[in-house]
């Protein structure tokens, strides 16, 4: 079971590496970081839920990216406001930009798992539950399509 | 470049700190308290010490109070000054306070003491319209902070001391004055991760000019002094052997870096910019008056969500045409030019600075606000000395004892201040004009 402490050990350890796979999934600093205070709050709430055999971590970083995606479905549901316009962008990173939005969606959570967490793909694959062959497959497929939009 | 490094600049390491109070606070948990000693095992423990050669310890324990580090959140205001120390100051100086998680934990000279830990193990603080500052490293025991005051002609007085008590064992702060007598200061220790004690105190007018304060001293439980630090202030002595002077060493600054990339790009009014992610600022402008002027950049951000952070420099203090945006870094919402407002712009009126340069919608929004609220601003400075202050443009509405005055940003955004009986009770111009 997940007491207090090893939820606050773990927050304490690795909140930029929580923050920054919420930013990638969110797009929005603010929100990601809200989202990450969120999940953290749920997995303190439900700790007891959290059994004997599970991974502490693992469960948390299902947690975080599960409200990352509430809040970035709700920010899509939004109207569009007066959100601030970077214009200053080089053209190859709003192109990979744009290629990385366009993977789908288990390709993009596991590459953000994978490079701003770097979790190990059995890390990834419990953090997703999927199998540990879809894992790579994902990453794999996912640099195909980056590399690919790279060199176009 | 490889899609690995495209990746890291995609979504760069935040250089954000979380806040697990703000988490417990989410979840409904309140976070559990020392425990409390009763009242009744407190006066046991009284009766004790009174009946017993201990009493000597007494007045150590009356002098020291030990809080927790749990108090109420600090007001957004106090938070924001932690905050912004760090990016303010030049890369690698800033203290790094956590701000999010400063607290108000009680108070020292009647005045509300606000804590807040640092990334690095040490603490900042501030005392409610007084002293604070920041300890990075835990090297002294004691530091203390005098202020001082001299009218024309005057002695110096001695008016405050204030200071931080870095050694744990602590149990007592005392004055000496020049008298010879001492007078015991009640101070606040905070617990871990703070683990320090803060103390003020207002020097009786007695003391200002006639025995005067010449020491703080720390002792522990046994009396054992722990740290004196003298009060110093009049003139310096000069030693009266003869110390060699040394030549001066001729100081050039380290020229800056170019700015990295990914780069913004702006221009107005005969001046591009060019900002780095690396914080280093590139202006360009062959008007000699822009040359002499104070650059600057700015940028959106937790606690400056309606007044962006702004950092830039005086001519004197540039390295040529680039500035290093303090610990700010890229990207960066707009940059302008600022020499006062007045009736040398462009802008008839004054009210834009010599050059607003927005690489986003936001910041375009900005400039137009701020142009507003300094329109009313200038206005009201103005009218406290002018009573035919010039009113185009400004609204004026008079309702029962309040008397508003309000003008409109371009973007729809309402400006007002309203003043009753000559004072102003509500305004929402200070962030965008500064005090009025």
């Amino acid at each position: 079971m997940g007491d207090v402490a090893a939820i606050e050990d773990l927050y304490r350890r690795q909140y930029r590496r929580f923050l920054r796979v919420a930013i990638a999934v969110v797009g929005s600093p603010d929100a990601a970081a809200d989202a990450v205070q969120e999940a953290f709050a749920r997995a303190l709430r439900e700790r007891h839920s959290l059994r004997s055999g599970d991974a502490l971590p693992a469960w948390v970083w299902r947690m975080v990216m599960n409200a990352a995606i509430d809040q970035q479905r709700r920010a899509a549901r939004e109207v569009p406001g007066d959100a601030p316009e970077t214009v200053a962008e080089p053209v190859e990173l709003d192109e990979l930009r744009r290629a990385v939005a366009a993977l789908p969606d288990r390709q993009r959570h596991t590459l953000f798992l994978r490079h701003y967490a770097d979790l190990s793909y059995d890390e990834i694959a419990e953090v997703l539950g999927v199998a540990r062959g879809t894992v790579a497959a994902a990453l794999h497929a996912a640099h195909e399509t980056l590399r690919a939009e790279a060199v176009a | 470049m490889s899609v690995e490094a495209m990746l890291d600049r995609l979504v760069p390491e935040p250089e954000a700190f979380g806040d697990w109070d703000d988490v417990l606070q989410r979840a409904g948990i309140k976070r559990r308290r020392k425990v409390v000693v009763s009242a009744a095992v407190a006066a046991v423990i009284l009766a004790i010490l009174f009946a017993t050669p201990a009493f000597g310890v007494l007045v150590d324990l009356i002098g020291r109070t030990t809080v927790p580090f749990t108090g109420k959140a600090a007001p957004t205001r106090v938070q924001r000054n932690f905050f912004d120390m760090s990016i303010s100051a030049p890369r690698g100086m800033g203290p790094h306070a956590i701000a999010s998680q400063t607290r108000r934990v009680g108070t020292v000279a009647g005045r509300a003491l606000y804590v807040a830990p640092t990334r690095e193990g040490g603490f900042c603080w501030e005392a409610e319209r007084s002293g604070g500052g920041c300890i990075t490293k835990r090297e002294q025991r004691l530091l203390v902070g005098a202020s001082l005051m001299q009218r024309r002609g005057g002695p110096l007085l001695l008016r405050e001391v204030s200071g931080e008590v870095l050694a744990p064992a602590a149990r007592s702060v005392a004055i000496e004055y020049a008298d010879g007598t001492t007078k015991q200061l009640s101070f606040l220790w905070v617990t871990k991760p703070i683990d320090a004690g803060f103390f003020a105190f207002m020097v009786p007018a007695a003391h200002q000019t006639k025995a005067q304060p010449r020491a703080v001293t720390i002792r522990d439980a046994h009396g054992k002094l722990l740290a004196r630090e003298p009060l110093l202030y009049g003139r310096p002595r000069i030693p009266p052997h003869h110390v060699p002077v040394k030549p001066p060493r001729s100081y050039r600054p380290r020229p800056l870096p170019a700015p990295s990339a990914p780069l913004q790009h702006g221009s107005a009014n005969g001046v591009s910019v060019v900002v780095g992610a690396n914080g280093i600022a590139e202006f360009d402008t062959s008007d000699p008056l822009l040359q002499k002027a104070s650059w600057a950049c700015f940028k959106f951000m937790r606690y400056h969500q309606v007044d962006p952070f702004g950092i830039g420099f005086e001519a004197q203090a540039r390295h040529g045409n680039r500035v290093r945006l303090g610990s700010l870094r890229g990207p960066f919402d707009g940059c302008d030019i600022q020499r006062g407002y007045g009736h040398t712009w462009p802008d008839p009126h004054g009210y834009h600075s010599a050059a607003e340069i927005a690489f986003t919608a936001r910041a375009r929004r900005f400039f137009a606000d701020r142009a507003a609220a300094r329109e009313l601003a200038l206005y009201l400075r103005w009218s406290k000395h002018h009573p035919n202050a010039p009113t185009a443009g400004i609204a004026i509405a008079h309702n029962g004892a309040d008397t508003v005055y309000s003008v409109r940003s371009t973007t729809g955004k309402r400006f007002s201040v309203t003043k009753r009986g000559g004072r102003i009770v509500r305004e929402n111009v200070r962030p965008y004009a500064g005090p009025l």
